[in-house]
């Protein structure tokens, strides 16, 4: 049986919302008696939603990895909101991304150097980049932001 | 995607790739990016609707639009 998109939505809510409380995505075990369906709907529904966003699961597990613009692992991008470091961004790009989730809050961006010189902080509230730490900043990627296939919009 | 501290520190990465070299910008210039529709609505209840909707689809082509600059 097909999926509906209040369905999706519902449990695309869900998850994100329990990631913006806690910094961890919820099993889908946890997250079924909170929508009041079994397990496995959860799980079918999540499997669903990572198709048609930028997310996905453990390879072999599961288990949710990553939620953008949150990661569900560590990653070298470290989240803080009104300076409680709670969150890890999937990858740099989307660490730009974190204030939306937390409106008029101020989100700080930590980073290492991945050449090993002095770590990168930047602040950031509802979009506006408030401190560049050092101001040469620059993103990068080496990788296609792939949007040719029909159910990876922005991957 | 990554963030580094400079472009000269970005062309000294290992991966570096010169035929990607057009995704080198300035922090400011990914966070506007990053502050599109697509990303911004992340906390909408009805973000997947709307995404995958007509509204979403004129958003992400103008993402694509501007990754395409």
């Amino acid at each position: 049986m097909g999926l509906t998109g209040s369905e999706l939505d519902e449990t695309y809510a869900a998850i994100m919302e329990e990631l913006v409380a806690t910094g961890v995505a919820p099993h889908y075990a946890e997250l079924a008696p909170r929508l009041q369906i079994s397990p496995a709907e959860a799980l079918r529904r999540i499997t669903k939603i990572l198709e048609i966003t930028p997310g996905w699961m453990h390879p072999g597990t599961d288990y949710i990895a990553s939620f953008p613009p949150f990661n569900n692992q560590p990653t070298p991008y470290r989240i803080s909101v009104d300076g409680q470091q709670q969150w890890f961004a999937q990858c740099g790009f989307e660490a730009l991304a974190c204030c939306w989730l937390f409106p008029g809050q101020l989100v700080e961006i930590d980073a290492p150097c991945l050449l090993g010189d002095k770590p990168m902080h930047l602040e950031m509230r509802d979009g506006e980049l408030l401190l560049i730490e050092p101001e040469t900043v620059v993103g990068y990627t080496r990788s296609r932001l792939g949007m040719d296939g029909p159910n990876q919009p922005f991957r | 995607m990554n963030l580094f501290r400079s472009e000269q520190h970005a062309r000294r990465w290992h991966e570096w790739d010169e035929e990607m070299s057009w995704a080198l910008h300035p922090v400011a210039w990914w966070a506007e990016t990053f502050g599109m529709s697509v990303f911004r609505n992340r906390g909408r209840p009805d973000f997947l609707t709307w995404l995958t909707g007509h509204e979403g689809d004129r958003e992400m082509a103008l993402l694509r639009l501007r990754l395409a600059e």
